[in-house]
């Protein structure tokens, strides 16, 4: 079985830009501040890609996909 | 008995560092910095892998006073249980953290200095003082040469080494290293009594004596405020565990005894040790200024956290007006529970945490606001927090 993807954000890192949120609702959503609050339940195949690029926006690199067994 | 009148030394030529962890586990051993975290466990995940040790010896809240308390009654026993850590693990250095400027520095330093033989090279860590400086990955951080702030979250904790390189940390609260020296103290007596764990408590508040009592879980809330001089008015409610903690009305926490298990019960827990007690007065000036406090004491690094507290604080500082406070009541419902669980550290969690139970354990007296009337006694704001 593949390892699944769950998005994971680090605080310290994030600024809240909130590009996450807009590419991927279906696992973010921003709170009252703007900052991300992230499901992380696995990411199902036809989501991944978008997922990808949602971590690839994050101008500060806050945004990560991990794998998980 | 206990800690705080402990006069044996350990005569560390004799330290069998397998055999003391067999102990610290037979006697469940839990780190007393807030956490309970197994502190066998703790240490034999660092053996082989040298690290640095650091000993947390500053009281991290306006009203805790123990590790104080511990340097100035038995710093022997902290530099033995440090000593005894060190050996187990193979430190590559030791520090002991202080608050910059405490009394705890000076005294601390001094003994330090005269029994450099027991424990070569190990050096104070100044640490400024402030709420989050002396969490565990911000010691890691100040250790380096960083900045004295939490770390985002990474296990196992790590700190930048001399030259290149990371070097894994092990930090341990200093009533936990001093129990493990006296556990280790009666394991070598034979003819020593059985020994009855105990904790060291901060006792603030509406009781004639406040201070640090060393007590055994097996009594009650009410029987350790006797031990503290009594209340000096009719006790409305109680703050276990730290500002972090949780409040309990008085009439469900007076009977309580201090074991994990009935206070888990109640959902609260002993945490950094304080028990703090809420006379008769109004609470919400103490509540306000405890939300304000964490607020200010954010690290402001992780948004929830530099945002929400302000917010939640500023809810709860309108939370008495008759006009606002019900808004103010329906925002918190709202805000505490999503700011949980979202900083690098467990600052929010905490405030979130007290916040939650002081609404519930006050939600009448509260209401009771709104409709004009205030059942506290004595001039509002009487008892406010540091």
């Amino acid at each position: 079985m593949s390892a699944e993807l769950r998005v994971t954000v680090d605080p310290i890192a994030c600024t809240g830009h909130g590009l996450c949120a807009a590419w991927l609702p279906e696992r973010v959503t921003l709170d009252e501040w703007g900052y991300p609050i992230v499901d992380a339940t696995p990411v199902p195949p036809e989501l991944v890609k978008l997922a990808r690029r949602a971590a690839g926006e994050c101008p500060v690199r806050a945004l990560r996909l991990a794998a998980s067994r | 008995m206990g800690v705080l009148t402990e006069t044996r030394r350990v005569d560390l030529t004799h330290a069998d560092g397998r055999r003391w962890l067999d102990l610290l586990r037979r006697h469940d051993l839990r780190g007393h910095g807030g956490a309970a975290f197994p502190t066998a466990t703790k240490i034999e995940s660092a053996i082989g892998r040298r690290p640095r040790l650091i000993i947390n010896v500053c009281d991290g809240e306006p009203l805790i006073t123990k590790d104080a308390e511990l340097v100035r009654r038995v710093p022997g026993l902290v530099i033995d249980g440090a000593a005894l850590v060190a050996r187990a693990v193979q430190a590559r250095d030791v520090l002991f953290a202080v608050h910059a400027g405490s009394p705890t520095e000076t005294r601390l330093g001094t003994s330090l200095a005269a029994e450099q033989d027991r424990l070569p090279g190990a050096r104070l860590l100044r640490v400024p003082p402030r709420y989050f400086s002396s969490e565990a990955s911000a010691l890691a951080s100040l250790a380096s040469g960083g900045a004295a702030r939490p770390l985002s979250r990474e296990a196992p904790l790590t700190s930048q080494g001399p030259g290149r390189g990371r070097v894994p940390v092990l930090v341990l609260n200093a009533e936990t290293v001093a129990r493990g020296a006296e556990l280790w103290l009666d394991a070598d007596a034979p003819d020593a009594p059985t020994r009855i764990s105990t904790r060291l408590l901060t006792v603030s508040g509406a009781v004639r004596r406040p201070g640090v009592v060393e007590t055994g879980l097996s009594v009650t809330l009410a029987e350790l405020i006797g031990w503290a001089g009594g209340v000096t008015s009719a006790p409305r409610a109680v703050l276990l565990g730290g500002y972090g903690g949780s409040w309990l009305k008085w009439s469900e926490a007076a009977d309580l005894t201090l074991t994990p298990q009935a206070l888990a019960a109640r959902g609260a827990d002993l945490g950094a040790g304080l028990v703090h007690v809420q006379g008769a007065d109004c609470p919400l000036a103490f509540v306000a200024d405890v939300a304000a406090y964490l607020a200010r004491e954010s690290a402001g690094q992780c948004g929830p956290c530099m945002f929400g507290l302000p917010a939640v604080a500023a809810d709860v500082a309108e939370l008495e007006d008759p006009i606002k406070g019900p808004s103010a009541w329906e925002r918190l419902g709202r805000r505490l529970p999503v700011i949980e669980g979202r900083g690098a550290c467990r600052h929010p969690d905490g405030a979130v945490r007290q916040t939650a139970s002081a609404l519930r354990v006050f939600g009448p007296h509260i209401q009771g606001h709104w409709s004009g009337r205030c059942e506290g006694s004595g001039a509002r704001g009487t008892d406010r927090a540091a």
